[in-house]
Protein backbone atom coordinates (compact mmCIF):
# COMPACT_ATOMS: atom_id res chain seq x y z
CA UNK A 1 0.00 0.00 0.00
CA UNK A 2 1.70 3.37 -0.93
CA UNK A 3 1.44 6.27 1.47
CA UNK A 4 -1.44 8.09 -0.40
CA UNK A 5 -3.67 5.02 0.16
CA UNK A 6 -3.04 4.67 3.49
CA UNK A 7 -3.87 8.01 3.78
CA UNK A 8 -7.19 7.56 2.15
CA UNK A 9 -8.12 4.93 4.38
CA UNK A 10 -7.31 6.73 7.49
CA UNK A 11 -9.68 6.82 10.21
CA UNK A 12 -11.18 10.40 10.67
CA UNK A 13 -8.73 10.28 14.11
CA UNK A 14 -5.82 7.80 13.79
CA UNK A 15 -6.69 4.86 15.66
CA UNK A 16 -3.72 2.61 15.64
CA UNK A 17 -2.60 1.46 19.25
CA UNK A 18 0.81 1.91 17.94
CA UNK A 19 -0.08 5.89 16.61
CA UNK A 20 1.50 8.43 19.29
CA UNK A 21 -1.97 10.23 21.06
CA UNK A 22 -0.67 13.79 20.39
CA UNK A 23 -1.44 15.01 17.28
CA UNK A 24 -5.03 13.96 17.67
CA UNK A 25 -5.20 15.61 21.12
CA UNK A 26 -3.94 18.61 19.87
CA UNK A 27 -6.04 18.95 16.87
CA UNK A 28 -9.30 18.82 19.03
CA UNK A 29 -7.66 21.72 20.92
CA UNK A 30 -6.94 23.24 18.27
CA UNK A 31 -10.59 22.89 16.66
CA UNK A 32 -11.98 23.92 20.16
CA UNK A 33 -9.79 26.75 20.81
CA UNK A 34 -9.89 28.31 17.15
CA UNK A 35 -13.85 27.87 17.61
CA UNK A 36 -14.57 29.60 20.51
CA UNK A 37 -12.46 32.01 19.22
CA UNK A 38 -14.13 32.98 16.32
CA UNK A 39 -17.63 33.00 18.72
CA UNK A 40 -16.15 35.36 21.05
CA UNK A 41 -14.93 37.27 18.32
CA UNK A 42 -18.67 37.26 16.90
CA UNK A 43 -19.82 37.90 20.01
CA UNK A 44 -17.83 40.89 20.58
CA UNK A 45 -18.87 42.55 17.09
CA UNK A 46 -15.54 42.21 15.31
CA UNK A 47 -16.83 39.36 13.11
CA UNK A 48 -20.45 40.27 13.17
CA UNK A 49 -19.90 43.23 10.57
CA UNK A 50 -17.89 41.68 7.86
CA UNK A 51 -19.91 38.37 7.86
CA UNK A 52 -23.19 40.03 7.99
CA UNK A 53 -23.67 42.84 5.69
CA UNK B 1 8.43 5.16 -17.10
CA UNK B 2 10.73 5.13 -14.02
CA UNK B 3 12.35 8.02 -15.81
CA UNK B 4 9.54 10.28 -15.48
CA UNK B 5 8.85 9.04 -11.68
CA UNK B 6 12.52 9.45 -10.61
CA UNK B 7 11.82 13.45 -12.83
CA UNK B 8 8.31 14.17 -10.38
CA UNK B 9 9.24 12.36 -7.13
CA UNK B 10 12.14 14.78 -5.36
CA UNK B 11 9.49 18.20 -6.50
CA UNK B 12 7.21 17.47 -3.33
CA UNK B 13 9.94 16.98 -0.83
CA UNK B 14 11.69 19.83 -2.24
CA UNK B 15 8.72 22.18 -2.09
CA UNK B 16 6.11 20.84 0.56
CA UNK B 17 5.04 24.53 1.44
CA UNK B 18 4.36 25.41 -1.92
CA UNK B 19 2.37 22.24 -2.42
CA UNK B 20 0.55 22.99 0.90
CA UNK B 21 -0.77 26.25 -0.24
CA UNK B 22 -1.61 25.07 -3.37
CA UNK B 23 -3.81 22.54 -1.69
CA UNK B 24 -5.04 25.52 0.20
CA UNK B 25 -5.71 27.49 -2.42
CA UNK B 26 -7.70 24.77 -4.16
CA UNK B 27 -9.81 24.17 -1.06
CA UNK B 28 -10.66 27.24 -0.58
CA UNK B 29 -11.42 27.72 -4.19
CA UNK B 30 -13.95 24.80 -4.22
CA UNK B 31 -15.09 25.88 -1.15
CA UNK B 32 -15.80 29.61 -2.71
CA UNK B 33 -17.57 27.56 -5.76
CA UNK B 34 -19.36 25.74 -2.93
CA UNK B 35 -20.98 29.01 -1.24
CA UNK B 36 -21.88 30.38 -4.41
CA UNK B 37 -23.75 27.05 -5.84
CA UNK B 38 -25.44 27.21 -2.17
CA UNK B 39 -27.01 30.43 -2.42
CA UNK B 40 -27.86 30.75 -5.71
CA UNK B 41 -29.19 27.52 -7.54
CA UNK B 42 -32.25 27.66 -6.01
CA UNK B 43 -32.92 31.04 -7.12
CA UNK B 44 -31.91 29.83 -10.90
CA UNK B 45 -34.25 27.33 -10.61
CA UNK B 46 -37.40 29.51 -9.01
CA UNK B 47 -40.71 28.44 -11.19
CA UNK B 48 -39.16 25.23 -12.15
CA UNK B 49 -40.08 21.74 -11.05
CA UNK B 50 -36.75 21.84 -9.43
CA UNK B 51 -37.74 24.42 -7.35
CA UNK B 52 -38.59 22.45 -4.38
CA UNK B 53 -36.13 19.70 -4.39
CA UNK B 54 -33.44 22.35 -4.98
CA UNK B 55 -34.08 24.55 -1.93
CA UNK B 56 -33.53 21.45 0.07
CA UNK B 57 -30.51 20.36 -1.33
CA UNK B 58 -27.62 21.88 1.29
CA UNK B 59 -23.99 22.67 0.84
CA UNK B 60 -22.40 19.13 1.87
CA UNK B 61 -23.94 18.48 -1.63
CA UNK B 62 -22.63 20.84 -3.23
CA UNK B 63 -19.19 20.58 -1.87
CA UNK B 64 -18.76 16.64 -1.53
CA UNK B 65 -19.44 16.70 -5.80
CA UNK B 66 -16.86 20.01 -6.35
CA UNK B 67 -14.25 17.85 -3.60
CA UNK B 68 -14.75 14.58 -6.38
CA UNK B 69 -14.02 16.73 -9.58
CA UNK B 70 -11.06 18.36 -8.02
CA UNK B 71 -9.91 15.07 -7.00
CA UNK B 72 -10.38 13.43 -10.38
CA UNK B 73 -8.96 16.92 -11.79
CA UNK B 74 -6.04 16.73 -9.44
CA UNK B 75 -5.21 13.21 -9.95
CA UNK B 76 -5.06 13.18 -13.93
CA UNK B 77 -2.76 15.97 -13.31
CA UNK B 78 -1.11 13.84 -10.64
CA UNK B 79 -0.55 16.69 -8.04
CA UNK B 80 -3.36 15.55 -5.46
CA UNK B 81 -1.23 13.63 -3.17
CA UNK B 82 1.53 16.41 -3.15
CA UNK B 83 -1.44 18.34 -1.54
CA UNK B 84 -2.74 16.23 1.11
CA UNK B 85 -1.34 18.10 3.69
CA UNK B 86 -4.37 21.00 2.98
CA UNK B 87 -6.77 18.99 3.42
CA UNK B 88 -7.60 19.21 7.26
CA UNK B 89 -10.87 17.78 7.17
CA UNK B 90 -10.78 16.91 11.12
CA UNK B 91 -9.56 20.44 11.72
CA UNK B 92 -12.80 22.12 10.09
CA UNK B 93 -15.65 19.67 11.10
CA UNK B 94 -14.35 19.46 14.97
CA UNK B 95 -14.08 23.59 14.49
CA UNK B 96 -17.55 23.86 12.77
CA UNK B 97 -19.36 21.35 15.42
CA UNK B 98 -17.84 24.07 18.50
CA UNK B 99 -18.98 27.10 16.55
CA UNK B 100 -22.50 24.61 16.28
CA UNK B 101 -22.61 24.42 20.00
CA UNK B 102 -23.41 28.59 19.68
CA UNK B 103 -26.62 27.80 18.02
CA UNK B 104 -27.90 25.88 21.02
CA UNK B 105 -29.69 28.27 23.42
CA UNK B 106 -30.46 26.08 26.30
CA UNK B 107 -32.74 28.52 27.71
CA UNK B 108 -35.24 27.58 24.46
CA UNK B 109 -34.77 23.86 25.60
CA UNK B 110 -35.69 24.84 29.00
CA UNK B 111 -39.54 26.75 28.12
CA UNK B 112 -40.21 22.97 26.61
CA UNK B 113 -38.21 20.97 28.83
CA UNK B 114 -40.81 18.39 29.82
CA UNK B 115 -42.13 16.50 26.39
CA UNK B 116 -39.27 18.28 24.45
CA UNK B 117 -36.77 16.42 26.94
CA UNK B 118 -39.28 13.24 27.54
CA UNK B 119 -39.40 12.97 23.06
CA UNK B 120 -35.59 13.73 22.55
CA UNK B 121 -34.48 11.41 25.36
CA UNK B 122 -36.54 8.15 24.34
CA UNK B 123 -36.88 9.09 21.01
CA UNK B 124 -32.36 8.77 20.33
CA UNK B 125 -32.64 6.01 22.95
CA UNK B 126 -34.80 3.29 21.01
CA UNK B 127 -33.97 4.71 17.43
CA UNK B 128 -30.41 4.45 18.24
CA UNK B 129 -30.01 0.73 20.18
CA UNK B 130 -32.46 -0.50 17.08
CA UNK B 131 -30.97 1.36 14.30
CA UNK B 132 -27.17 -0.48 15.76
CA UNK B 133 -28.61 -3.79 16.12
CA UNK B 134 -30.07 -3.74 12.58
CA UNK B 135 -26.90 -2.90 10.74
CA UNK B 136 -25.48 -5.30 12.82
CA UNK B 137 -28.09 -7.75 11.66
CA UNK B 138 -27.19 -6.93 8.57
CA UNK B 139 -23.42 -6.83 8.84
CA UNK B 140 -22.61 -3.39 8.62
CA UNK B 141 -18.97 -2.36 9.50
CA UNK B 142 -18.77 -1.91 13.09
CA UNK B 143 -17.57 2.36 12.79
CA UNK B 144 -20.49 2.68 10.18
CA UNK B 145 -23.14 1.40 12.56
CA UNK B 146 -22.36 4.22 14.92
CA UNK B 147 -22.91 6.14 12.63
CA UNK B 148 -26.11 5.37 11.05
CA UNK B 149 -27.32 5.05 14.31
CA UNK B 150 -26.96 8.70 15.41
CA UNK B 151 -27.06 10.23 12.41
CA UNK B 152 -30.53 8.83 11.91
CA UNK B 153 -31.49 8.96 15.74
CA UNK B 154 -30.04 12.59 16.42
CA UNK B 155 -29.64 15.12 13.90
CA UNK B 156 -28.10 13.53 10.68
CA UNK B 157 -24.83 14.72 9.37
CA UNK B 158 -23.47 16.56 12.73
CA UNK B 159 -24.34 13.58 15.02
CA UNK B 160 -22.52 11.60 12.17
CA UNK B 161 -19.57 13.76 11.99
CA UNK B 162 -19.39 13.85 16.25
CA UNK B 163 -19.84 9.80 16.23
CA UNK B 164 -17.05 9.59 13.56
CA UNK B 165 -14.92 11.72 15.96
CA UNK B 166 -16.01 9.20 18.86
CA UNK B 167 -15.23 6.19 17.33
CA UNK B 168 -12.07 7.47 14.87
CA UNK B 169 -14.33 6.28 11.49
CA UNK B 170 -13.41 6.30 8.13
CA UNK B 171 -13.34 9.85 5.65
CA UNK B 172 -15.42 7.17 3.41
CA UNK B 173 -17.84 6.25 5.82
CA UNK B 174 -18.29 9.50 7.24
CA UNK B 175 -19.53 10.10 3.57
CA UNK B 176 -21.44 7.82 3.24
CA UNK B 177 -23.58 8.34 6.31
CA UNK B 178 -23.78 11.97 5.29
CA UNK B 179 -24.84 11.35 1.78
CA UNK B 180 -28.00 9.47 2.98
CA UNK B 181 -28.55 11.67 5.63
CA UNK B 182 -29.57 13.89 2.88
CA UNK B 183 -30.83 11.97 0.45
CA UNK B 184 -33.93 10.75 2.91
CA UNK B 185 -34.58 14.29 4.73
CA UNK B 186 -35.24 15.71 1.03
CA UNK B 187 -38.83 13.52 0.27
CA UNK B 188 -39.56 13.46 4.57
CA UNK B 189 -39.94 18.13 3.48
CA UNK B 190 -42.91 17.00 1.74
CA UNK B 191 -44.32 13.34 2.99
CA UNK B 192 -44.27 14.57 6.79
CA UNK B 193 -46.60 17.46 6.48
CA UNK B 194 -48.96 15.92 3.79
CA UNK B 195 -49.09 12.91 6.37
CA UNK B 196 -50.11 15.82 9.25
CA UNK B 197 -52.82 16.80 7.51
CA UNK B 198 -53.92 13.87 6.38
CA UNK B 199 -53.91 12.36 10.08
CA UNK B 200 -55.62 15.92 11.04
CA UNK B 201 -52.29 16.60 13.91
CA UNK B 202 -52.29 19.68 15.65
CA UNK B 203 -49.73 22.15 14.80
CA UNK B 204 -48.19 21.77 17.73
CA UNK B 205 -47.88 17.85 17.48
CA UNK B 206 -47.24 18.04 13.76
CA UNK B 207 -44.20 20.31 14.88
CA UNK B 208 -43.11 18.12 17.84
CA UNK B 209 -43.16 14.95 14.75
CA UNK B 210 -41.62 16.55 12.10
CA UNK B 211 -38.23 17.50 14.39
CA UNK B 212 -38.03 14.43 16.08
CA UNK B 213 -37.66 12.53 12.94
CA UNK B 214 -36.31 14.62 10.16
CA UNK B 215 -32.56 14.91 10.24
CA UNK B 216 -31.05 18.07 8.85
CA UNK B 217 -32.07 21.31 10.50
CA UNK B 218 -32.56 22.94 6.83
CA UNK B 219 -35.14 20.21 5.86
CA UNK B 220 -36.40 20.85 9.45
CA UNK B 221 -37.08 24.32 8.92
CA UNK B 222 -38.33 23.62 5.34
CA UNK B 223 -41.23 20.82 6.44
CA UNK B 224 -42.71 23.26 10.03
CA UNK B 225 -42.50 26.23 7.46
CA UNK B 226 -45.22 24.25 5.23
CA UNK B 227 -47.21 23.03 8.52
CA UNK B 228 -47.01 26.85 9.84
CA UNK B 229 -45.94 28.99 12.45
CA UNK B 230 -46.40 27.03 15.79
CA UNK B 231 -45.07 23.84 13.85
CA UNK B 232 -42.14 25.45 12.99
CA UNK B 233 -41.38 26.66 16.66
CA UNK B 234 -42.07 23.28 17.88
CA UNK B 235 -40.00 21.47 15.46
CA UNK B 236 -37.22 24.03 16.02
CA UNK B 237 -37.52 23.76 19.97
CA UNK B 238 -37.15 19.43 19.25
CA UNK B 239 -34.21 19.69 17.05
CA UNK B 240 -32.40 22.07 18.88
CA UNK B 241 -32.41 19.64 21.95
CA UNK B 242 -31.56 16.86 20.03
CA UNK B 243 -28.43 18.36 18.68
CA UNK B 244 -27.61 19.41 22.24
CA UNK B 245 -27.68 15.91 23.05
CA UNK B 246 -24.91 14.65 20.47
CA UNK B 247 -22.60 15.81 23.30
CA UNK B 248 -24.31 13.05 25.24
CA UNK B 249 -24.34 10.24 22.85
CA UNK B 250 -20.06 11.16 21.68
CA UNK B 251 -19.72 10.63 25.19
CA UNK B 252 -21.56 7.26 25.88
CA UNK B 253 -20.35 6.05 22.23
CA UNK B 254 -16.44 7.00 23.16
CA UNK B 255 -16.81 4.91 26.51
CA UNK B 256 -18.44 2.20 24.61
CA UNK B 257 -15.65 1.74 21.99
CA UNK B 258 -13.32 2.10 24.45
CA UNK B 259 -13.74 -0.22 26.67
CA UNK B 260 -15.94 -3.16 24.81
CA UNK B 261 -15.37 -2.51 20.71
CA UNK B 262 -11.95 -1.72 20.63
CA UNK B 263 -10.58 -3.68 23.46
CA UNK B 264 -8.66 -6.30 22.58
CA UNK B 265 -9.64 -9.79 24.71
CA UNK B 266 -7.56 -10.77 27.65
CA UNK B 267 -6.77 -6.90 27.81
CA UNK B 268 -6.98 -5.28 30.97
CA UNK B 269 -9.81 -2.60 31.25
CA UNK B 270 -8.57 0.69 30.02
CA UNK B 271 -8.42 3.04 32.64
CA UNK B 272 -9.28 6.92 32.98
CA UNK B 273 -5.87 7.86 31.26
CA UNK B 274 -7.40 6.07 28.05
CA UNK B 275 -10.83 7.22 28.37
CA UNK B 276 -9.75 11.02 28.22
CA UNK B 277 -7.14 10.31 25.76
CA UNK B 278 -9.88 8.51 23.30
CA UNK B 279 -12.12 11.09 24.35
CA UNK B 280 -13.05 13.59 21.60
CA UNK B 281 -12.08 17.12 22.93
CA UNK B 282 -14.22 18.93 20.50
CA UNK B 283 -17.13 17.94 22.44
CA UNK B 284 -16.08 20.14 25.28
CA UNK B 285 -15.68 23.78 23.29
CA UNK B 286 -19.19 22.37 21.97
CA UNK B 287 -20.69 22.61 25.40
CA UNK B 288 -18.62 25.36 26.34
CA UNK B 289 -20.28 27.41 23.17
CA UNK B 290 -23.83 26.62 24.08
CA UNK B 291 -23.11 27.89 27.60
CA UNK B 292 -21.26 30.84 26.47
CA UNK B 293 -23.90 31.86 23.88
CA UNK B 294 -27.38 30.82 26.38
CA UNK B 295 -25.66 33.18 29.35
CA UNK B 296 -24.73 35.97 26.77
CA UNK B 297 -27.80 36.21 24.49
CA UNK B 298 -29.78 36.66 27.92
CA UNK B 299 -28.02 39.87 28.49
CA UNK B 300 -27.95 41.54 24.96
CA UNK B 301 -31.17 43.04 23.20
CA UNK B 302 -32.51 40.30 20.68
CA UNK B 303 -31.64 42.54 17.38
CA UNK B 304 -27.57 42.48 18.38
CA UNK B 305 -27.99 38.56 19.67
CA UNK B 306 -29.29 37.60 16.37
CA UNK B 307 -26.54 39.36 14.51
CA UNK B 308 -23.90 37.41 16.28
CA UNK B 309 -25.37 34.18 16.15
CA UNK B 310 -25.75 34.77 11.95
CA UNK B 311 -22.24 35.54 12.06
CA UNK B 312 -21.34 32.42 13.73
CA UNK B 313 -23.64 30.50 12.10
CA UNK B 314 -22.29 31.84 8.28
CA UNK B 315 -18.53 30.68 10.00
CA UNK B 316 -19.71 27.10 10.97
CA UNK B 317 -21.13 26.86 7.17
CA UNK B 318 -17.85 27.55 5.94
CA UNK B 319 -15.73 25.14 8.47
CA UNK B 320 -18.15 22.15 7.18
CA UNK B 321 -17.70 23.48 3.69
CA UNK B 322 -14.18 23.13 4.06
CA UNK B 323 -14.63 19.85 5.47
CA UNK B 324 -16.53 18.49 2.97
CA UNK B 325 -14.35 19.80 0.55
CA UNK B 326 -12.11 18.17 1.79
CA UNK B 327 -13.42 14.95 1.85
CA UNK B 328 -14.66 14.97 -1.85
CA UNK B 329 -10.74 15.72 -2.40
CA UNK B 330 -9.61 12.76 -0.77
CA UNK B 331 -12.62 9.89 -1.55
CA UNK B 332 -11.77 6.77 -3.23
CA UNK B 333 -14.95 5.85 -5.04
CA UNK B 334 -13.95 2.23 -4.28
CA UNK B 335 -14.19 2.95 -0.88
CA UNK B 336 -17.53 3.64 -0.73
CA UNK B 337 -18.42 0.49 -3.12
CA UNK B 338 -17.08 -1.69 -0.19
CA UNK B 339 -19.81 -0.29 2.34
CA UNK B 340 -22.19 -1.78 -0.30
CA UNK B 341 -26.02 -1.50 -0.49
CA UNK B 342 -27.09 -2.75 2.98
CA UNK B 343 -26.49 0.71 4.70
CA UNK B 344 -28.59 2.04 2.59
CA UNK B 345 -31.67 -0.50 3.44
CA UNK B 346 -30.90 -0.03 7.33
CA UNK B 347 -30.82 3.30 6.62
CA UNK B 348 -34.45 3.39 5.32
CA UNK B 349 -36.11 0.86 7.70
CA UNK B 350 -34.71 2.69 10.54
CA UNK B 351 -35.95 6.12 9.16
CA UNK B 352 -39.40 4.20 9.09
CA UNK B 353 -39.33 3.13 12.64
CA UNK B 354 -38.48 6.89 13.73
CA UNK B 355 -41.39 8.46 11.87
CA UNK B 356 -43.59 5.87 13.65
CA UNK B 357 -42.33 6.11 17.01
CA UNK B 358 -41.65 10.20 16.90
CA UNK B 359 -45.61 10.08 15.70
CA UNK B 360 -46.72 8.16 18.90
CA UNK B 361 -44.34 9.84 21.38
CA UNK B 362 -45.03 13.45 19.67
CA UNK B 363 -49.00 12.78 20.07
CA UNK B 364 -48.62 11.46 23.79
CA UNK B 365 -46.64 14.08 24.96
CA UNK B 366 -46.88 17.50 22.78
CA UNK B 367 -50.87 16.59 22.29
CA UNK B 368 -51.65 19.07 25.67
CA UNK B 369 -48.64 21.30 25.31
CA UNK B 370 -48.69 24.85 24.72
CA UNK B 371 -46.55 26.84 23.09
CA UNK B 372 -45.16 29.59 25.56
CA UNK B 373 -45.36 33.23 24.28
Amino acid sequence: MTSAEEADSAPVQPAEPAQPARPKISEDWIATILGLTLMLLAIAGVITKAMVP
Amino acid sequence: MTEAVVAIAPIPSSRPRAWAAAGVAAVLVLAAVTRFLDANVSGWLAGSPAAGIAKTIEYPVYAILLGLLGNLVLTALGVLDRMRAAFRTELFIKTGLVLLGASINLSIIVSAAGPDLAQSVILITCIFLFTYWLAGVAGVDLKLRALLAAAVSICGVSAAIAAAGAVHAKREQLAYAASLVILFAIPSIFIQPWLASVLGLSHVVAGAWIGGNIDTTAAVTAAGTLVGDDALKVATIVKVTQNALMGVVAVLLTLYYVTVVDRESGAPRPGLGELWRRFPKFVIGFIAASVIATLWLGDVPKATGDAAIAAINAMRTWALILAFVSIGLELRVSSLREAGWRPIGVFAVATVANLVLALGLASLLFGNFVLPK
